[in-house]
């Protein structure tokens, strides 16, 4: 399960962490990244749903590796990557229990992707094609027969040039799809280490 | 930098969900611990009102018409190990239809029950596996559907307990007490042992409905696991 659970890190990723690289591709002047903080609203669609699923959360991130995904509702739960080893908690009767069969050789490569985006372009990654359409709008395809069967296509649109992105939406099909919309974007501001160590 | 490959993807997929999978797969299968249906004894003449009471309250046990419920679903084996899910249950009165997904949106899991006919219309690795499609729906039956067989015979067990036993044409028995906060089946299988509970509490009133806050399946045997369902959303639609 955590293999499928890392692809929307991947997008999620990209989301907070690729903007510079994304404005790169997209021919505006890359911004460095060593922080992100941003708050997000997660829309889950599919065709059987009467209304979407709404998710809230934080997402910091540290250069080089430092991660921090929480969710804090309908579920509550943190995953948190620090140091090389990856954890991923969930509350339970107010205290956090960590979560195990958790694949920590997955959460590596979903790490080494971010830092690769931070460190190069979009269009470089192994794992996706990039293609720049107009109005900010970066599409991301995979490349891999047996990522394609998971995800069909992620559709990244820029924020101006803030340096952060405004939403990614993750299609598995024409009618499923997961809609992550950022806000209260700051980059590059210091963050603690405690941040990333515990829940 | 190391590739998101097939192998990577599906080794990693199988290793992490096998265990959940073999799990399920064994519980229709294991030797169950020895707890055995209870007797009943039949609610007499003199409480035939009392029956009817019983009955209706029985029945409201389960709603009607059509809903959609969203759930997260902590399944938890009895090692201690397990995952958490969010679980989206439909029922339109003829067809059921269940979609299970990571916290962070990922579908892993969906399937429509029409008919006595499972449709699975996505199932990432290994849970294509139809074992796993009719287990799971079989679950989902039992906590959202009345149990078969019908009228259930109604009486009182052994503790006083006023319970309402269905006896479906496969052998299955079903015993439903229901107090004021909530409601606990018990299900029981053809030699007569009990293979599930399920336990529902925190009732609440939607769209005039008893709808329970919380559900626990508990799954017996070799294999036991618990699912510990938490209602997010219940929509009648």
């Amino acid at each position: 399960m955590r293999s499928l659970i890392v692809v929307l890190f991947l997008a999620a990723g990209l989301g907070f962490l690729s903007p510079a690289q994304a404005q790169d591709a997209a021919g505006l002047s890359p911004v460095r990244v060593d922080s992100v903080q941003a708050e997000f609203t997660q829309e889950k669609h599919l065709p059987i749903l009467v209304r979407p699923i709404i998710s809230k959360g934080t997402f910091v991130f540290q250069a080089p590796a430092s991660l921090r995904w929480e969710y804090l509702s309908p579920v509550h739960t943190v995953l948190l990557m620090d140091d090389g080893r990856t954890r991923k908690f969930i509350e339970r009767n107010g205290q956090f229990v960590e979560e195990q069969g958790m694949g920590v050789d997955s959460m590596a490569i979903v790490l080494q992707e971010i830092t690769g985006w931070l460190d190069g372009h979009i269009s470089d990654t192994p794992t996706f094609k990039a293609k720049v359409q107009e109005g900010g709008l970066i599409v991301l395809t995979p490349k891999e027969a047996a990522l394609a069967r998971i995800i069909s296509r992620i559709e990244l649109r820029l924020a101006g040039q803030s340096g952060l992105m405004e939403s990614v939406t993750l299609y598995e099909g024409p009618d499923s799809f997961t809609k992550l919309i950022f806000s209260h974007g700051v980059l590059n501001e210091k963050i603690p280490a405690a941040t990333f160590m515990k829940p | 930098m190391q590739r998101l490959g097939e192998k990577t993807i599906l080794r990693g997929t199988l290793k992490s969900v096998l265990p959940f999978l073999l799990l399920l797969l064994l519980a229709a299968c294991s030797v169950l611990q020895p707890v055995h249906l209870p007797d009943l004894t039949a609610l007499d003449a003199v409480d035939d009102h009392q029956a009817g009471q019983l009955l209706q309250r029985c029945r409201e046990n389960f709603v009607t018409g059509n809903w959609q419920f969203v759930h997260s679903i902590a399944f938890k084996r009895a090692d201690g190990g397990g995952a958490t899910v969010i679980g989206v249950t439909v029922l339109d009165g003829q067809k059921l239809h269940c979609a299970l997904m990571t916290v962070e949106g990922l579908v892993l899991f969906e399937a429509e029950l029409a008919q006595e006919k499972l449709t699975v219309s996505r199932a990432l690795p290994p849970f294509d596996k139809p074992e796993f499609a009719g287990g799971l729906i079989r679950d989902v039956q039992a906590i959202f559907l009345p149990p078969a067989g019908g009228e259930p015979k109604t009486g009182r067990l052994v503790g006083g307990e006023l319970v309402c036993r269905y006896h479906a044409d496969n052998g299955q028995i079903t015993d439903l007490l229901i107090d004021d906060d909530g409601s606990r089946m018990n299900i029981y299988d053809l030699d007569l042992n009990r293979s599930r509970s399920i336990v529902a509490g925190s009732p609440i009133s939607v769209a005039a409905e008893r709808v329970p806050e919380t559900l626990e399946l508990t799954a017996s045997g070799l294999s036991a696991y618990t699912l510990t369902m938490t209602l997010i959303s219940a929509d009648k639609i």
